[in-house]
């Protein structure tokens, strides 16, 4: 089966910026459209919860700058996703359940921390050391 | 999910703090605490359904265009600028349930929860927050409980927030408010006008034991216009993310320790800020 889900993108601009969008989104446009159109019959995986799928991109929505990496975005055994970024010594996970709960974990050397609530600004914290951009 | 179905009261007691500076006439018009949060699952539908529910006491039902919630961005070094929008169902629109007296108000949006009183006339007296905070509890108990009953979903709460606003008659300007330092008197050379309105707005940011942003206390204070005439207006809102830098045993007591810590937070600076004179005017007790 097939996810049906429309997305609409707003992207606010100054006047002084030319029209783009961030390099991350079109990463997780693909990303998405993949795990949702995954036929699950050949893997062993229940589909894509769509409730899992919205409630990542809010997620996205909320933690990231036009800058962050994008995440590697994994399909869960139980119909939900994972979103992870391995990168400067940083492994941060996102799991989103199919009903929609958020848990993360975090680790970068002998600091780590793992929350079972959904929690955006520690989330942001560790993203805005996960970009494009040389290291600030 | 925040699943207060058990005994709300027993999950979330409060304690004033015996230092809590104290007023016997605070000049407190409005006061409104809200959740913030996910549920993509909520539909137009669930605002009759959920109105079932709170009509006894908000037999008064309105529908509005939902509005912008304000979130606390806090972490990223660049504000996001996406905003995504799920087009296989229709907006959901704000809904507001009022009391008989419009005193006392629930609105509802997809990602919204507020519960809002404002005071009605001047023989209305603010009804404090333990009050408030009461009723709060039980509505949130009442949606908490619809969103599991109808498949609505976990509602994942983002952020909670506590606003005061304080309308003050009989003042000219902020600084017969406020405790401001003056600015240094200097020759000038232009026959500028004296200004005819001031804004003092400051904002305060709150972290967590290992420094990660959780919470922001804003401060506004302007002029404005009430029932009751020209006014100074003052109004201070604590917002922020309920369960950061909390060890979670129950997600409704850490909202509500949230709150009581915002309630706290508004009180103190309210006192320290306003002027001693304003305070005889209040009738501080503490």
């Amino acid at each position: 089966m097939t996810i049906a889900l429309e997305v609409g993108v707003r992207r606010e601009h100054s006047a002084w910026e030319t029209l783009s969008s961030p390099e991350w989104l079109s990463a997780v446009q693909t990303r998405v459209e993949q795990v949702a159109a995954a036929d699950s019959s050949t893997r062993r995986n229940a589909p894509v919860a769509l409730l899992a799928i919205k409630c990542a991109l809010l997620l996205l929505q909320d933690t990231m700058s036009d800058d962050t990496l994008p995440p590697n975005i994994v399909p869960t055994a139980d119909g939900g996703l994972q979103l992870e970024w391995h990168h400067n010594g940083v492994d941060l996970e996102v799991y989103v359940e199919a009903v929609g709960t958020v848990s993360a974990w975090c680790r970068e050397g002998s600091r780590e921390w793992e929350d079972d609530y959904y929690s955006t600004a520690r989330i942001a914290k560790e993203l805005s050391r996960l970009t494009s951009s040389p290291a600030r | 999910m925040i699943d207060v179905a058990s005994s709300a009261d027993s999950v979330v007691p409060y304690a004033r703090p015996s230092d809590l500076p104290d007023f016997d006439a605070p000049p407190v018009t409005e006061v409104a605490i809200a959740l913030h949060f996910l549920a993509p699952n909520f539909r137009a539908v669930h605002l009759g359904l959920l109105w079932e529910r709170l009509r006894d006491r908000y037999p008064v039902v309105e529908e509005r265009s939902p509005m912008m919630s304000q979130v606390e961005q806090f972490g990223a070094t660049h504000p996001p600028t996406v905003q995504f929008q799920f087009l296989d169902t229709p907006p959901v629109p704000l809904t507001v349930f009022a009391d008989p007296t419009r005193e006392s108000l629930v609105q509802v949006q997809q990602d919204r929860f507020q519960c809002s009183w404002r005071q009605g006339s001047p023989g209305h007296p603010y009804p404090r927050y333990s009050s408030l905070r009461e009723e709060f509890v039980k509505n949130v108990a009442i949606l908490d409980q619809f969103a599991a009953q109808q498949d609505i979903g976990e509602l994942l709460v983002k952020q909670a927030e506590i606003t005061f606003i304080n309308a003050i008659t009989d003042v000219d300007t902020v600084a017969d408010v406020l405790r401001l330092t003056p600015a240094p008197v200097r020759d000038t050379t232009t026959e500028l006008p004296e200004p005819d309105l001031t804004r003092v707005a400051q904002r305060r940011t709150f972290r967590t034991d290992d420094d990660v942003p959780y919470a922001r206390l804003h401060m506004a204070a302007e002029p404005g216009l009430s029932p009751s005439g020209e006014v100074v207006q003052l109004v201070f809102t604590y917002r922020g993310e309920p369960f950061a830098g909390r060890r979670v045993v129950h997600p409704l007591a850490s909202i509500m320790g949230f709150l009581d810590e915002g309630h706290d937070r508004i009180v103190r600076a309210f006192a320290d800020t306003t002027t001693d004179a304003m305070h005889l005017i209040w009738r501080r007790t503490q």
